[in-house]
Parts: C-alpha cells; structure tokens; sequence
C-alpha cells in the first residue's frame, strides 16, 4: 500500500510507492508480461491466447482500493506497433474503454480523479515497449486538475472553450482539425512540439460524447502520433495525457482534452526540464510554437 | 447532454452500465461473468489468481 504525504513548501501532494522499485523493467522480448499466455508457455499477465484490449489492476500499484486505483490498458495483443498503427476501428473501440474505466473509477467515493494516460518510450520512462496505457484513480484532486479548474475561474468560463476559439480564430497554431476535434500547438506551450487536442463542443468527459465524436476523437489521436513520428522520421516519445472532469462530490468543471508532452526538441536532442524548469518553475522553450505548429502541420501530412 | 448525478460522478446511465457489469467470479481467471454490452463492447470481468481484476473488452461485431 503507498503512503500519499502532502507537501506544505509545494501545497501538493507526493506518494511513496516503494514496491514500485521492483517492476518489471525492460523485459526480453520473449519475456513480455502484456503479450497473450502463449500455448504451453510461460504465463503473462493476460491468462489467454488472444485479446483485443484488456485491463487489469496494476501489478505494482501507485494507488489501489479502498485509496484510488491503477490500471494497465493493454491495446492490442501483438507486441509491436503502437497507438498510431491501430486499426481505427480497434483505435474506437479504446475509447469506449476509456469511457467505460472512466465511468467506473469515476463512480467509487475512493476516487476524485480519474486520468488516462499513455508514457511512450524509454526517454520517458517506459519499462514495457507492448502497446499500453494506464489509468490512475486518485484519491485527491492532482495539481494540473485543480490548476485546469483555477483557469476556468480566471477566464470567466471554461477555459478550453475560450482557448479553442482563440486559436481557431488566430489560426496561427492549429495543426488539425476534424468535425469534433480542434487540434493546434499552445500559444504557450511548455514542450517544443506540444499539441492539445481539445473537443470542439463542450464536453465535460468521454461520457457526454456522442459516438461519432469518439471516433472523431480516436481518428484525431491517431494522426497527431503519426505525425509525431513523421516530424523527426524516427519514434517520438511523448506523454498523451487525458484530461477530463473531476469526479469528486460537486465538481463537474472540466471540459474533454488530450495533451501531448513530446520531449524531443530535434531528431536527437532531449528538452530536459532543468534548472528554471524545475527550480523555478518556468519553462524555457526552443521552439516558437508558430514553427512547431508549420513543423507539424507538414508532418501530419506526412505522417497521414 | 447526461443527465448529472447530485453528488457529481458519471451519469447514473453510464455508471447503471457498469454496475451491472460488477459480478466476480473468483475462478482464477479460467472462467468468466456473462458478457456485458458497454456501447459497441462486449466486457467479461475476471478476477487474476492473485485477485486482480481483469477486464476484457471485445467489439460486438468481432474483431
């Protein structure tokens, strides 16, 4: 069980998970414990032949019940490949998955937060290359929550409202854009090649989305990781990050958005959060996000 | 629009969804609940040998 202390100097939260430091780490390939159990061989983590996607308490949680949870989604069961090569229809159905993890974890008293997430790559710390996500249900609202709903205060309304109309009607940053789904680069964006892609009708979470946005939705995801990997021709690591509503008691704020974090500021060179990045608190950035968004508009063309 | 629920969460049609889906069956994951219909998804719950739990989604139309 981890310990959850809450730091006064940051007014944050951090928790202790100390059997973390066992997981699995980089495993052979033939020792991939998100591949299917194969006939007569070693058991994985998945008790069958073949899958489509699946989900399961994490092995070495940050968080578990009666104080959040920490769940594994697997994408596919063939070890390569990655979210942008899903066949689209598997790329929807994940998004029914989310929303339906998001509806469950979201209904537990235990859970204020509900946040999907994908970690891609060893630059940013991933310990399996199978194509996964996770989902953490965190027993307290998480800095970027509150700061999310602190911007809808500040902006007189929801903030990713305000903002995806500002940058539809600037068009400088827009990188993609379908019938549900406003993508563009951040007027201040903290990471060189940051895209967020926010719903274009107000959609507090996966839930209020009709099916039609979800595919929109799964379609738009896929094209902004493509593109990523088109930009420097090589696998761009990134952080997607899901945000939605807070689940708490009384706190319904929130509008439907998925941030990407790539760290990559060349082909080869690492954006590393430093000095005035983690001391400070202040991003310093590269890359203009007017040529990011140029880089990326070409990429996902490219990228298809 | 969903209609919302007074203490806040998902909306009491979604989390009804999912309710139904929350049959266990401590088989060590060799055998499973009855399929759950969640949108295009079909969801069988089962519980790992260490008493994990495991969701396992599949389209309704195949794969």
């Amino acid at each position: 069980m981890s310990e959850v202390r809450f730091n006064e100097l940051r007014g944050e939260h951090v928790v202790y998970a100390i059997d973390r430091q066992e997981r699995t780490f980089l495993p052979d390939r033939a020792e991939c414990p998100l591949d299917p159990t194969g006939p007569g061989g070693p058991p994985t983590e998945i008790p069958l032949a073949e899958f489509e996607i699946v989900v399961f308490d994490n092995r070495f949680p940050a968080f578990e019940s009666p104080a959040g949870a920490a769940e594994v989604v697997v994408y596919s069961d063939s070890h390569g490949g990655s979210f942008g090569s899903l066949a689209p229809a598997r790329a929807e159905a994940l998004m029914w998955v989310w929303r339906h993890r998001y509806a469950e974890l979201g209904a537990r008293e235990d859970i204020e937060y509900v946040y999907i997430f994908e970690n891609r790559g060893v630059e940013i710390g991933v310990t399996l290359h199978h194509p996964h996500g996770q989902i953490y249900g965190y027993p307290f609202l998480p800095p970027v929550a509150a700061l999310e709903l602190a911007a809808d205060a500040r902006m007189g309304g929801c903030a990713q409202c305000r903002l995806g109309e500002l940058e539809r009607a600037e068009d400088r940053r827009v990188v993609y854009e379908n019938e549900a789904v406003l993508g563009y680069v951040p007027h201040a964006a903290r990471w060189p090649y940051e895209v967020h892609l926010t719903m274009s009708r107000h959609r507090p979470s996966l839930i209020e989305c009709e099916p039609e946005e979800l595919r929109l939705l799964a379609l738009a995801l896929q094209r902004v990781v493509r593109g990523f990997d088109a930009l420097f021709e090589r696998t761009m690591p990134y952080v997607m990050a899901v945000h939605q509503a807070p689940t708490g008691a009384g706190k319904r704020a929130g509008h439907l958005h998925v941030e990407f974090y790539p760290p990559l500021r060349d082909a080869a060179r690492l954006k590393y959060p430093a000095g005035s990045e983690r001391g400070a608190g202040t991003f310093i950035s590269d890359v203009l996000p007017e040529d990011a968004a140029l880089a990326l508009r070409e990429a996902l063309i490219r990228g298809g | 629009m969903m209609e919302e629920k007074p203490s806040g969460g998902p909306s009491p049609q979604d989390a009804a969804a999912t309710d139904s889906a929350s049959v266990v069956h401590p088989d060590g994951g060799r055998e499973s609940s009855p399929h759950e219909s969640f949108g295009p998804l079909e969801v069988v719950r089962q519980v790992k040998e260490d008493g994990r739990m495991l969701l396992v989604y599949r389209r309704s139309s195949g794969r």
